[in-house]
């Protein structure tokens, strides 16, 4: 994802690093990036319950994948984008953060979520409960962003 | 202040963390080895992959947490399996945290009663690498490609 000047170097140094096993430890999340996924976490729920799409893609990586269920993966954040717009009318949403961790410029979330939503051509709301785990990346100006998405519902089927 | 190059040496002392090709290889046959114990219904080999503290998230029912808790619910729900295959499609990672995302594929029946159900779906996993170097799964969840059953109104398989 990211590029080095010292390329040519790198390229040198590559097989000298294949002998190095195992890679040293990244160390963990500090306290300002668990502060700052949160706070991003915080801005999802307003853009979602807003419906604010454009708002909820720009907090995806440009190649983000999305793992929704009943469907295929989307990728990329344009594609996200689409894919948010076709979404039904959501009248609450809420997000509880169970797990924050990672190492570097790596993070995952793992949480639970609550959802009501307005479904076309039915008469009552649909109230859905879930979970969900983030890969989340920072990016070179210090932002996180998520990069991986998936989510599935706690709700039995039917019989 | 910074100086002039920081970023770059910050961004070539952030790949020092990244997976090893052995890492990698490791964790791919971690998912050979779950593929073959899901697909030999072998819950007792596949809750050997799972860290102590390990986080099932199955679609349609709550999460289920810890080594022992998963491999009873593996068994409570009696899946007899009798096709599956299992493959990441991408591995990433930062020092001893690392994730995968896959595709799977299966064929089951409940009990050993017909008829069987076809799933084709897709997982993301959260990976741990232990003080043996080996990697084992930390977070794992999951849903189908497949769409919702009619009148499942809510509800995901």
């Amino acid at each position: 994802m990211r590029r080095s000047v010292a390329f040519t170097a790198l390229l040198f140094m590559a097989p000298l690093a294949a002998c190095q096993a195992p890679a040293p430890e990244a160390g963990p999340l500090s306290e300002e990036d668990v502060a700052a996924i949160e706070a991003s976490a915080d801005i999802f729920v307003e853009a979602a319950l807003a419906g604010d799409w454009e708002a909820l893609a720009a907090l995806y990586t440009e190649d983000v994948v999305l793992m929704p269920p009943n469907g295929p993966v989307v990728e990329g954040r344009v594609a996200i984008q689409d894919f948010l717009e076709s979404f039904p009318f959501i009248t609450q949403f809420a997000v509880t953060i169970v797990q924050i961790d990672g190492r570097g410029d790596l993070a995952f979330v793992r949480g639970t979520n609550s959802m009501t939503l307005i479904v076309e051509g039915t008469s009552e709301p649909i109230h859905i409960t879930g979970k969900y785990v983030e890969i989340w990346r920072k990016q070179p100006d210090g932002k996180w962003l998520i990069a991986v998405d998936i989510w599935n519902s706690d709700l039995p089927l039917p019989e | 202040l910074k100086f002039k190059g920081e970023d770059q040496f910050k961004t070539r002392e952030a790949g020092m963390f990244k997976l090893t090709e052995e890492d990698i290889a490791a964790i791919r046959s971690l998912g050979a080895a779950l593929d073959e114990a899901a697909l030999a219904s072998d819950w007792d080999a596949l809750s050997a992959l799972l860290t102590e503290d390990a986080v099932f998230m199955p679609p349609n029912g709550p999460a289920v947490q810890g080594r022992g808790a998963i491999q009873e619910w593996l068994e409570s729900i009696s899946i007899v399996m009798t096709a599956h295959t299992f493959e990441f499609t991408h591995v990433g990672g930062q020092g001893d945290v690392a994730y995968g995302r896959a595709n799977y594929t299966e064929t089951f029946t409940v009990g050993g009663v017909a008829p069987a159900i076809e799933d084709a779906g897709k997982v993301l996993g959260i990976l741990r690498r232990q003080p043996d170097n080996s990697w084992l799964i930390a977070v794992w969840c999951w849903n189908s490609n497949l769409p919702v059953p009619e009148d499942a109104s809510g509800a995901e398989t």
